[in-house]
């Protein structure tokens, strides 16, 4: 058996052992504790400048990941260094061996840092970004080597493990940057006047202090009729993705002021039910 | 139509000719609407007087000052002569429900007019309309006041000031120093009526100047005012006066003001309606804010950080923080 493969088992063969002491340990917890302040400080320098630049502030903190990665591969390095002294072949053999034996016996875990690269370079997401993914939406605030953290409109942080990017639809609503899409609905009684409840619900929209409009970012006012209401929808960008809601509110809120000055009213729900007497007459 | 030189306005030649242009093939029966834009204190009045004095006896002006809640403007449109200027079109529109109808029925006039419009309005506030009402679609020729110059900053100045006016270098060299300016080269493509401005920067190196003499105080000073102003001729005016010691500008007296802006969005949007209406009363703030922000917080924050200036009951933004304002609330996204 050795004779069939004797490649496999040379390049470890003259792989050779460092004496495993006091200060080989406190070499490793002082290598861990460099990459995590690392980490650490580069993370809130980096979000802290995201915030200086509004324009750019994904693609600086997409760059937050990056060197997490880049600083916890190097610290896994000169850990395995601090073990083993092995030549450029035995390395190859012995990263291929770990990770082999990592994927047997952390398969999960292995999965979420390849999902981890996966979405770094791959960007189905980045920080900042608004996503949908499972039954889960929130801001993406961080993209850890093992799972990716969202705040929720509830303010709750979740923490989505990085794998599903695999096997689950992620939907971002601004995909990158930093302004996003909007809906507004309105239902107003069938009976007003509904041009003139667009031309509010447009006007409320484009004065708005959150919105953003340009050619990229353009705004619409739809109007849909209902048996026994209209629907206005508004579908505009909000500046600062942040300012979801607030915009949402703001808008709704003035839009109806500016509504009943107009008399048009929102839709009643005896208009939808049946009256009595109609009912009665009804053949059984 | 007479020249920019003939005119005492030599740094608008190429603008003053473009509108010239526009009147002459409106006489020839091809009428396209015009718009003059620029940023606060670029100087548009100025040009308007200029277009004004040339053509007294065909043209009506109107200029708002306010903004302006009825239509009665429309009578004043209707029995004018057959060009009309009007100044600071931006005063038409509110931004608030209901704050757009008067510009509606300017642009709805305008429309079904036979007459010519040269009008005025604020960059911002231009941009802003063009993308919400796409005011940009009834003006065919839109001219833009690009940044000046060292070179035109600096006879536009000068050629105010009766007396010579020494430039001294009182401890900074001229000759030491690395300066870099923008200027700007006019063009017009083909097929189009809009004069486009192909910004490039200008840099002088004393190392490579050697050659060629020493830099004179007086090119170092104005290719940093030009620097400092970002170009603009209010702004840079304003920043020459505070460095004038008569007879005497110190090349140290010019001072860069750096404004370092950090406001919530309220303050943001105050200060983003005031550099777009460039002028604007309290009572007009308040009116387009509505309840939800605290005027009075704001206008306070924003005058006690230098970036607004009251005059007469008005807020306006001051001079030297117009280059930083702008830079910010570009940034911020507030203005486009």
């Amino acid at each position: 058996m050795a004779d069939l493969l004797p490649n496999v088992s040379d390049p470890l063969a003259g792989l050779t052992f460092q004496d495993i002491g006091f200060s080989t340990l406190f070499y490793v917890a002082y290598i861990i504790i460099i990459a995590y302040i690392t980490v650490f400080v580069s993370s809130f320098l980096l979000r802290k400048l995201s915030e200086r630049l509004p324009t750019y502030r994904h693609t600086v903190t997409m760059l937050i990941p990056l060197v997490k990665i880049f600083v916890y591969f190097l610290a896994f390095y000169y850990i395995t260094i601090a073990f083993i002294q092995p030549n450029l072949t035995q390395l190859v053999a012995f990263f291929g061996l770990f990770g082999a034996a990592l994927g047997f016996g952390l398969k999960d875990l292995f999965a979420d840092i390849i999902g981890g690269i996966v979405i770094i370079f791959e960007k189905p997401y980045q920080i900042g970004d608004k996503i949908t993914i499972g039954e889960t939406y929130g801001e993406v605030t961080d993209i850890g080597i093992r799972s990716t953290k969202l705040v929720t409109p509830g303010d709750s942080i979740v923490s989505v493990p990085n794998y599903l990017v695999f096997s689950q639809s992620v939907s971002s609503a601004n995909a990158g940057n930093v302004a996003m899409m909007v809906i507004i609905d309105l239902f107003i009684d069938s009976r007003c006047d509904a041009g003139l409840g667009m031309k509010i619900l447009k006007e409320a929209i484009i004065s708005s202090k959150y919105i953003i409009v340009t050619e990229k970012f353009p705004y619409t006012i739809l109007l849909d009729d209902f048996p026994f209401y209209h629907r206005i929808r508004g579908k505009a960008y909000v500046g600062d993705l942040r300012n979801e809601f607030e915009f949402k509110s703001e808008v709704t809120r003035r839009a109806w002021i500016e509504f009943r000055k107009h008399g048009i009213r929102p839709p009643r729900m005896r208009d939808a039910i049946p009256e009595k007497d109609t009912l009665s007459s009804l053949p059984p | 139509m007479e020249s920019g030189e003939e005119n005492g306005l030599p740094q608008y030649q190429v603008e003053l000719e473009a509108i010239g242009q526009g009147i002459s093939d409106f006489e020839e029966g091809k009428g396209e609407n015009i718009a003059l834009i620029s940023e606060p204190f670029a100087g548009r009045g100025k040009l308007i007087n200029e277009i004004r004095k040339s053509h007294t006896d065909k043209i009506t002006s109107i200029r708002f000052n306010t903004t302006i809640t009825s239509n009665e403007f429309l009578s004043s449109l209707r029995e004018g002569k057959e060009i009309i200027i009007v100044e600071n079109c931006h005063f038409l529109a509110q931004r608030k429900i209901g704050g757009f109808d008067q510009i509606d029925a300017f642009l709805n006039y305008m429309s079904s007019s036979d007459q010519l419009f040269i009008t005025s309005w604020n960059t911002f506030s231009w941009s802003y309309l063009s993308e919400v009402m796409s005011v940009n679609s009834f003006f065919p020729r839109v001219i833009r006041l690009y940044p000046l110059g060292a070179e035109a900053l600096k006879s536009l100045i000068l050629s105010s000031y009766p007396y010579a006016i020494r430039f001294s270098e009182n401890g900074e060299r001229a000759a030491d120093r690395i300066s870099v300016s923008m200027a700007c080269l006019h063009l017009r493509l083909p097929f189009s009526s809009t004069v486009h401005c192909i910004p490039w920067p200008e840099i002088r190196l004393p190392q490579l100047m050697k050659g060629r003499g020493k830099m004179k105080a007086e090119d170092a000073f104005f290719d940093r005012l030009a620097s400092i102003s970002g170009g603009n001729p209010g702004v840079a005016r304003k920043l020459f006066e505070q460095a004038l010691t008569f007879p005497e500008v110190p090349l140290s007296a010019l001072k860069d003001p750096k404004y370092t802006i950090s406001l919530g969005i309220n303050d943001r949007f105050i200060l983003s309606l005031i550099l777009t209406m460039e002028l604007v009363s309290k009572e007009d703030i308040a009116e387009i804010a509505g309840p939800d922000i605290d005027i009075d917080k704001s206008l306070y924050l924003l005058s006690a950080g230098g970036l607004v200036t009251r005059e007469e009951g008005s807020y306006a933004i001051a001079h030297e923080a117009l280059k930083s304002v702008v830079q910010y609330l570009e940034l911020s996204r507030v203005v486009w």
